[in-house]
């Protein structure tokens, strides 16, 4: 009886956390379309502060409503630059956890955010690229060059099951035209929630658990021969991450 | 093609679709372009290349621009 009380309060603490998350959004890219007149403010970095701030303050709620929990285990988070992240992509709130984790993070995100009334505002002026612009990985390898973090999910959208992960090579593209360490994070998520397909309140009939953690930061001349031609860098890289992460993945399995 | 995308050679048949069957992106189509105006001259133009969508759309416009010289 109490399990069935608790899922039916989570499926309604779901809907109100989607609810605020997307007035949220709209207030905080209303405030900084209008913060991005004025002197003396540099919106973009200014954004991603308070995405950090307002990610960590998202998830600290969504776990207050025992709508979830996790535990984020990431080193090295300080001193980071010029760094691709990349993560699996098991779940929608993937992205909340990273940007409650890294407090300066440029984010290659869908297009069709950029379209939303809500999320529209948010991604121009925190300086996030599109996925369908032409020039994407020139963008981003530019971007990383001089300086910033850029998260990428190399799947290039959320899997199914969290297994045999399907990698696109947009990551390794970006990695090997700016020639970047890339720091991999393992995203593991027990039941699986609010996966791909899935409608917000088809909640899972345990609490799900969130963990995050990294694997060993990749160096690209210790992963592949960056003395072969520029297109098989990007396929080598991108077998290299894959088989990675179908390491890591099946290790948790097992456990 | 065999050498800078590691395909196999029985595939490339002229009318195979670049995109769909030889699994190239438009991030390779400007490596291949690259490479392509090293030995086809200088003038073929991103655009009409990014129209391509098979093989011999490819030898189509290498043909176009090394007789033009």
């Amino acid at each position: 009886m109490t399990k069935h009380i608790n899922h039916y309060w989570r499926i309604l603490g779901t809907g109100i956390s989607f609810f605020i998350f997307g007035l949220g959004t709209l207030f905080i890219g209303l405030l900084f379309q209008i913060m991005a007149f004025m002197p003396f403010i540099n919106p973009q970095k200014s954004l991603r502060k308070t995405i950090y701030i307002a990610c960590n303050a998202y998830i600290r709620m969504m776990k207050q409503l025992g709508l979830l929990d996790y535990s984020i285990h990431v080193e090295q988070k300080k001193a980071l630059n010029s760094t691709l992240i990349i993560a699996n992509h098991p779940s929608l709130l993937d992205a909340i956890f990273l940007f409650a984790t890294f407090d300066n993070l440029c984010c290659i995100t869908k297009a069709k955010l950029w379209n939303n009334p809500f999320t529209g505002r948010v991604v121009r002026v925190a300086g996030f690229i599109a996925n369908d612009s032409a020039d994407f990985v020139e963008v981003a390898a530019k971007k990383i060059k001089a300086g910033e973090n850029i998260l990428i999910f190399p799947e290039g959208t959320r899997n199914s099951d969290n297994q045999n992960l399907r990698f696109k090579r947009g990551a390794a593209n970006i990695s090997v035209r700016s020639s970047c360490d890339i720091l991999p994070l393992l995203i593991h998520c027990e039941p699986n929630t609010l996966q791909k397909g899935e409608k917000w309140y088809q909640v899972p009939a345990n609490k799900p658990l969130f963990s995050i953690s990294t694997l060993a930061k990749i160096s690209l001349n210790d992963a592949i021969d960056t003395s072969r031609p520029v297109t098989l860098q990007y396929r080598d890289l991108t077998k290299h991450l894959s088989a990675i992460y179908q390491k890591a993945l099946q290790a948790k399995q097992h456990h | 093609m065999v050498e800078i995308f590691e395909i196999d050679e029985a595939l490339l048949l002229p009318e195979a679709k670049l995109y769909d069957e030889l699994d190239i992106d438009s991030i390779d189509a400007v490596d291949l372009l690259i490479e392509l105006k090293s030995f086809a001259g200088q003038n073929i133009k991103p655009e009409e290349f990014t129209q391509a969508e098979t093989l011999q759309d490819i030898v189509d416009i290498i043909s176009l621009h090394t007789e033009a010289k």
